[in-house]
């Protein structure tokens, strides 16, 4: 080879520019010997040299355009050669890295697995937390979205329907606004009656959220008025549920509450998201006094922002409007008003639980990462002989590094393939074990964007401590790396990063069990709670009785009188009654009353949660009555107010005498007209709102006593509860009470729907299911992160045996027993998963703090559990150390010692 | 004649060039002088089409270069044919036998 031809060898690291000019060299070069030659030629035939290179040069044509053409395929044909050697040493790294990884069978299993762990769990988890909780909004820019609510007597909430006109007329923040109020409406006209779940919508409310129907079309503007508004849009539940998913449905007319309906659209699935209950919507029809109405607070307001207006924007707005309206109409308009994201409603709820659950993945793949940096920095300390063999052997530093890599990269790949997978059957295992009453489970895909992350996260960091050693290693000197003998002394920096290592993975996972210990005696102690109730054999099922049947109190009190006769009649119901809501049924309805004896003023004013039930509804639900009596049939509308109080309201209205005897004011109670009920009985408190919250106030009255004014409001609709009576054998079956229920029903009023009955058991399991669902992936998450970390203490205590394995030689041969041997093996390896306890504990005390507002019954520090995660912890980390300790055991002396 | 010769060295140029290389390595002069000798001055290259021709046949793979000393001591870059284009040009020198065999056909005079 000649020096010419090396030169040509470097020259393909040169940059692009100076590549060229190499080439252009060369074409130059060539083309003059040519020249000459021809020069010469000519010369000696006889020309003068002059005309000899001139005639030459004419020979060659266009000079210039040939060497511009040589030049260029000269440097086409150096890419050329540069792509196809790029390619083999491509082709060899990636052969010769799959060879490096297959020599180490089962450290290369331990890492792809231990990614495919990270990688996996984390992507299945964060799907199915994405599908039930943070799934994007269907609607088009849901960021735009917002409910505007009126805020009075601390309570966020609904507004009149004066106020939401003249929201609608003055705001300017919002491009669209419209108001709705809940209302459930009987389908009649087929074999069955069905209550179903509607909603009263002004004619901009689908426009507010920006989904298009999937069939027909939405609202008018003149639909609002009472009598053109005989039209409904289907939800796409209620369509395939009560339609039958009938093509034609639009232009169909159908009977809701006695009167015609024409279908004019039906909503895509997308917007079942919206409400899961909504079945139907229908126009928000009030006559001019209704809609003139400032008194009664019943509309829920929502609004889409105008492209660029911010909510601060808005809600400043809507502060003045607020201000303006309030010194104009004083108590009847609310105070202050508040702008909020329609998104954070769906949220909120889940936020906290949310978070903790991102944090434990996040933790998880922390742990995943540190263990694979362990495995791999083993891995290429033991290299480091080869490497520099290598190195002095003539191969370029950057080849090296570049197998290497290629050897990191084909391993973070295979364990990220395998992650891949075992995320996909992550959320579907996920999906089968949860609980009953997860919201929108059945939705949970592999999120791309997380399965990305991870797989990004896990090749960097094999990359990374894939190559950290190889760099080291390519600068040794070859003379002391084989001085350093066989084993390759990795000098006590690299064992002291690895030995962080364990520590750091020690801690995260302490910190990780002991957040998931927390939450399962939280979640243990909150299955205990007393409910307040017995839902053992309890069914229930709303009844709405449609006005035109039932126009007046009188009639209402006795339909529903009829309606309890026939349901007690039914062979099977042990008890039945009628109450104004269950409880955990989602529902909610307050007035607020003032004992006697205290002026009527704003501040005296106590907001309770109204009731209204039958007599014998305390026995049918298993609510203890405290004090006192149960209303009877002789408590009717002529007889005495009385009413009923709950131990909490008790407790806040008389707080150390006898509650029995006193007197607070009616549901409609005024000043001018109090409308005293006598407290004859005190009942034990309800979680009406889920277990985990504490009891409310409630006050309950008698159906019987009810003033009329207020069935309209309450779309007089109670609901009918029943007890069965115990079968044979011995257990009360609800949900066989259906059937029969709606024929009870139907015999007092053929026309009459029930809506779809739910036992008290399934109210009960649907109000923990959520939180017992949060609470058993981050326990599986836990239990990664402990399997995880103790194969990282596995590893670190093998390599350390291996290691020192001439050094358990001369022990044992100096006479150390083989327990002797593991004892000094399990220290060794226990000292870093000490001190990474001690960190743990002192972080996790710290981390479970912020989990305070998920915490039920447990303190953040309870030593229970702390104490419960370190011996968990401990007993796997010395199971992690026996097992190289006792192969560490079983070294001949002899041949250890040897070298 | 000397335009004749420039249709019939178009696209054969690159078989002249693979065939000179089949009797050595030669450099890009002694190509051209090679050729002009063989076919006794009645086939000159133009020196402007050789060297491009050289490079395509070069990015082609059928010849390979080598930069070397000539007897007189001086760098030249010396091409020599490489297996492939061993194969093609016993390839293009039989498509050529039974090319001009069909030309000379055609163009006898009839008897």
């Amino acid at each position: 080879m000649t020096p010419q031809d090396a030169a040509a060898g470097w020259q393909r690291w040169l940059p692009p520019r100076l590549r060229r000019r190499a080439v252009a060299a060369r074409v130059d070069e060539e083309l003059a010997f040519h020249l000459a030659m021809r020069a010469e030629e000519l010369e000696a035939r006889g020309m003068t040299p002059e005309r000899a290179r001139a005639e030459a040069l004419r020979r060659m044509g266009d000079f210039q355009r040939v060497r511009a053409t040589c030049r260029t395929l000269g440097e086409a044909k150096e890419r050329d050669m540069q792509r196809a050697e790029w390619l083999t040493e491509l082709v060899q790294d990636v052969r010769f890295g799959a060879r490096q990884l297959a020599r180490t069978r089962a450290l290369t299993l331990v890492a792809a697995l231990t990614i495919a762990l990270g990688v996996g769990a984390t992507s299945a988890i964060f799907s199915v937390v994405d599908a039930v909780v943070l799934r994007a909004l269907p609607f088009e820019d849901p960021e735009g979205i917002v409910r505007v609510l009126g805020v009075s007597e601390g309570a966020e909430g609904n507004v009149s329907s004066a106020t939401f006109r003249d929201w609608q007329a003055s705001a300017r923040s919002f491009a669209r606004i419209a108001a709705s109020v809940e209302t459930g409406v009987s389908l009649t006209g087929r074999d069955i009656p069905v209550l179903l779940q509607a909603r009263r919508v002004s004619a901009d409310w689908f426009a507010v959220f920006g989904v298009r129907p999937a069939m027909g079309r939405t609202f008018l503007p003149e639909e609002e008025t009472p009598g053109r508004d005989g039209v409904a849009v289907l939800s796409n539940r209620a369509w395939r549920a009560n339609f039958g998913a009938d093509p034609a449905v639009v232009g169909r007319t159908v009977q809701l509450d006695g009167r015609a309906h024409h279908v004019v659209g039906v909503m895509p699935p997308s917007f079942d998201y919206l409400d899961e209950a909504d079945a139907v919507w229908v126009p928000l029809a009030l006559s001019a006094e209704d809609r003139a109405n400032r008194g009664t607070i019943y509309l829920g307001v929502v609004a889409r922002l105008k492209p660029g207006a911010s909510l601060a924007a808005a809600q400043q707005e809507m502060d003045g409007i607020a201000t303006r309206l309030a010194a104009q109409y004083g108590r009847q308009s609310p105070p202050r008003v508040v702008v909020r994201r329609f998104a954070d409603a769906l949220t909120g709820k889940y936020r906290g639980r949310l978070l903790t659950l991102l944090g434990a993945v996040g933790f998880v793949l922390l742990i995943a990462c540190a263990n694979v940096a362990n495995l791999l920095l083993a891995r290429g300390a033991a290299r480091a002989r080869e490497l520099a063999v290598r190195a002095a052997l003539g191969a370029g530093r950057g080849r090296l590094v570049r197998q290497l890599l290629t050897e990191s990269v084909l391993l973070a790949l295979l364990g990220g393939a395998t992650g891949a997978a075992l995320a996909v059957l992550g959320v579907r295992g996920l999906v089968a074990i949860a609980p009953e009453g997860v919201p929108r489970l059945e939705q949970a895909r592999v999120d791309a964007r997380v399965l990305a992350f991870a797989l990004l996260l896990s090749v960097a960091s094999s990359i990374v401590f894939g190559l950290l050693p190889a760099l080291r290693a390519s600068r040794l000197d070859l003379q002391e790396a084989l001085r350093q003998g066989a084993r390759g002394n990795t000098g006590a920096g690299r064992d002291r990063v690895r030995g962080g290592l364990v520590v750091a993975e020690v801690a995260l996972a302490l910190v990780l069990l002991t957040g998931a210990g927390l939450l399962t005696r939280s979640a243990l102690l909150l299955q205990r709670v007393e409910p307040g109730f017995d839902p053992a054999g309890v069914i229930t099922a709303r009844i709405l009785l449609p006005a035109a049947s039932y126009p007046d109190a009188a009639r209402v009190v006795d339909g529903y009188r009829r309606i309890l006769e026939e349901t007690r009649r039914v062979p099977g119901v042990a008890a039945a009654a009628l109450v104004l809501m269950v409880p955990m049924a989602d529902d909610a309805a307050s007035v607020s009353v003032i004992p006697e004896g205290r002026a009527w003023t704003e501040e005296s004013r106590v907001p309770v949660g109204l009731r209204l039930a039958s007599p014998r509804y305390f026995g049918t639900m298993g609510i203890r009555v405290v004090r006192g009596r149960d209303f009877t049939d002789d408590d009717g509308a002529a007889a005495p107010h009385v009413v009923i109080v709950n131990e909490t309201l008790a407790r806040k209205l008389w707080p150390r005498e006898d509650p029995l005897g006193r007197r607070v004011s009616g549901v409609t109670g005024g000043p001018g007209d109090p409308q005293w009920a006598q407290v004859v009985g005190v009942v034990g408190d309800v979680r009406d709102e889920g277990l985990a919250a504490p009891p409310t106030a409630e006050a309950y009255y008698p159906v019987a006593q009810a003033p009329p004014m207020i069935w309209p409001i309450l779309q007089r609709s109670l609901v009918l509860v029943a007890r069965a009576a115990p079968g044979a054998g011995g257990v009360a079956d609800a949900a066989a009470l259906e059937r029969p229920l709606r024929a009870g029903v139907a015999r007092a009023d053929a026309n009459l729907p029930i809506a779809d009955p739910v036992t008290m058991d399934e109210y009960l399991a649907s109000s923990l299911a959520t939180a017992r669902f949060m609470t058993l992936l981050l326990g599986a998450l836990s239990g990664i992160g402990l399997a995880l970390a103790a194969v990282g203490i596995y590893g670190i205590v093998a390599y350390f045996v291996t290691q020192r394995v001439p050094e358990i030689g001369v022990r044992l041969a100096l006479g150390a027993t083989p327990r002797g041997v593991v004892r000094w093996v399990v220290r060794s390896g226990l000292r870093p998963v000490a001190v990474g306890v001690v960190a743990g504990v002192a972080a996790s005390l710290a981390a479970a703090r912020l989990l305070r507002g998920l915490l039920y019954g447990v303190e953040p520090s309870d030593p229970a559990t702390v104490v419960g995660v370190v011996v968990v912890l401990g007993a796997a980390a010395v199971l992690a150390s026996f097992v190289p300790a006792l192969r560490a055991a079983r070294v001949d002396p002899a041949t250890a010692m040897r070298g | 004649m000397a335009d004749a010769n420039a249709e019939f060295l178009h696209g054969t140029l690159d078989v002249l060039i693979l065939r000179t290389l089949a009797w050595g390595p030669r450099h890009g002069y002694a190509i051209a002088r090679w050729l002009e000798t063989t076919s006794e001055d009645a086939i000159v290259v133009e020196d402007g089409s050789l060297y491009p021709a050289l490079y395509r046949l070069e990015r082609r793979g059928w010849i390979e270069a080598e930069w070397g000393l000539t007897e007189t001591k001086r760098r030249a870059k010396f091409y020599r044919l490489s297996p492939a284009g061993e194969a093609h040009l016993r390839q293009r020198a039989a498509d050529w036998a039974r090319f001009s065999a069909a030309v000379t056909r055609i163009l006898a005079p009839a008897t």
